[in-house]
């Protein structure tokens, strides 16, 4: 189990951007961190990889403090322009042991990416099929999606949505960041709510609904409109 | 210390073509520098010769003796001056362009396996290696220079000087010799090394809190400097081969603390 505990971040004495956050990420769910802009959500992720340095607050992996079963695709391109997809591929393959070269080939396969488009060229939906495709293949058991679905057309969202649903995602935890809940509320597990870097409420996505008697966005859309 | 190879490698296959673009358009500059002249000498000559009606001998003495080797490759010594412009931009830009490019490579970079000084080391060499290319070049294209200026211009024309004329710090660069080879070296390593420490000091804080570091760090290193200047003024307690070292004692732990600086920013500071 991901566990993030007593995370608290601010910029300066004034901006608090993560105030006492604290939640897990069980394996074999899909946990949604949803907030309005600015919230903090994105913050969260990369305090987790460590990217940006927090003030307090530990993350465990099964009790331990390591980066190394969590893989993090990120919301816009990282590998250079001027690489191939088979390059980038080949890339991570050196730095990453636990490479699964079977699943980019699949993936590639999957999203119709051609291993000599160059990085540069793609478009913003093939740069985050590259993204996933670089995440699933890192073959960790806990992966961080920073907004997957965001800026790009209906067909490639149904594609990502689509492994989502599949056995790519077996054995895995996965923490994702998203406005576009409609696209993936049916395959949503868990639901934190994210208000001025404060945790509003957590749960399961199945309860809630029954709870309130709403789906998760219209939920959503009750708390933030309040 | 295979991640350091590999990263290093990818570093020079980035600015490849860039940094050799730059060192032709430099060593053609240079060259047609000396070509320049030589030619324009001639052509000096030659006019004062015409107009005056002076013979060779007093034309040579108006123009205040033969061209020197050191009048021919005049100009070199504001192509190393773009050289070593070029090399402290590219130390900013080798970190920027990661964090401000199309692609954000840097969250790559700081996500890979290992520890992260490889990411610091690997563009120290990169940024290095671009330098002793730099100073290869120079070396090749000054002995070029040489054969240039002892064929385009008659022998009774030419004269003996130093290399590009008075400057001991140019002069350095072309004795070929180790020690001074090495003494360049080492201060391109510095002051790369405090570039890197601004750039990420300014990654690791908030505008006015970077600005401060910064020159809390500049400070550091000026003031004892000035202080062990004065100090060596006022009392003749030491000898000056004694005030060198410790001048370059200083200048070494200096070297130490920023560099260990560096580390602990892209450790635990930087963001992204």
């Amino acid at each position: 189990m991901l566990e993030v505990r007593g995370l608290r971040k601010s910029y300066g004495r004034k901006k608090n951007v993560l105030n006492d956050v604290s939640f897990t990420v069980p394996l074999n769910q899909l946990t949604c961190l949803i907030g309005l802009n600015g919230e903090g959500k994105s913050t969260i992720l990369k305090a987790i990889m460590g990217l940006v340095p927090v003030d307090a607050g530990t993350i465990k992996v099964d009790g331990k403090t390591i980066h190394d079963s969590i893989a993090f695709v990120p919301d816009l391109s990282t590998m250079p322009g001027y690489m191939s997809v088979g390059e980038a591929i080949a890339y991570m393959r050196d730095y990453y042991p636990d490479w699964n070269q079977q699943v980019a080939e699949e993936l590639m396969g999957f999203f119709k990416l051609m291993a000599t488009d160059r990085i540069a060229n793609l478009s913003k939906g093939n740069k985050a099929k590259v993204n996933l495709l670089i995440g699933f293949a890192m073959n960790r058991p806990y992966l961080l999606l920073d907004e997957p679905l965001a800026g790009i057309d209906l067909f490639t969202k149904e594609q990502i949505a689509w492994i989502f649903s599949s056995h790519y995602m077996e054995g895995k935890g996965i923490l994702m960041t998203t406005h576009e809940i409609a696209e993936v509320e049916h395959l949503i597990d868990r639901v934190i709510f994210l208000q001025n870097g404060t945790i509003i409420q957590e749960d399961d996505s199945e309860e809630m609904r029954e709870l309130y008697g709403k789906s998760v966005q219209d939920r959503m859309r009750e708390v933030y409109q309040t | 210390m295979k991640k350091f190879f590999m990263l290093s490698n990818e570093e020079i296959k980035r600015s490849f073509k860039l940094y050799l673009s730059i060192l032709t358009m430099l060593v053609i500059v240079e060259l047609t520098s000396v070509v320049y002249q030589v030619l324009h000498y001639q052509s000096k000559l030659e006019d004062l010769m015409k107009k005056e009606r002076l013979t060779e001998m007093e034309a040579v003495d108006q123009l205040n003796g033969p061209l020197t080797f050191g009048d021919a490759t005049n100009y070199f010594k504001y192509m190393i001056a773009i050289g070593i412009m070029f090399t402290i931009l590219y130390a900013f830009q080798i970190w920027y362009r990661d964090w401000y490019g199309e692609s954000k490579y840097i969250y790559r970079l700081l996500m890979l396996p290992g520890k992260r000084i490889t990411i610091l080391l690997s563009k120290l060499t990169t940024v290095l290696v671009f330098v002793c290319g730099f100073m290869g070049i120079q070396w090749i294209t000054i002995l070029i220079s040489r054969r240039l200026y002892e064929w385009l211009l008659p022998e009774h024309l030419q004269a003996a000087s130093k290399i590009i004329g008075e400057s001991a710090a140019l002069n350095m660069l072309y004795t070929f010799n180790v020690i001074d080879t090495f003494v360049i070296l080492a201060l391109a390593l510095f002051v790369i090394t405090m570039v890197f420490l601004f750039v990420l000091t300014e990654r690791s804080y908030q505008k006015g809190k970077a600005l401060l570091t910064i020159a809390k760090d500049v400070a550091l290193l000026i003031v004892p400097f000035i202080a062990l200047r004065y100090l060596f003024d006022l009392t003749s307690m030491l000898i000056p081969n004694q005030q060198v070292f410790v001048y370059l004692s200083f200048i070494l732990i200096y070297f130490i603390y920023i560099s260990w600086k560096c580390v602990r920013l892209l450790n635990h500071k930087v963001s992204i």
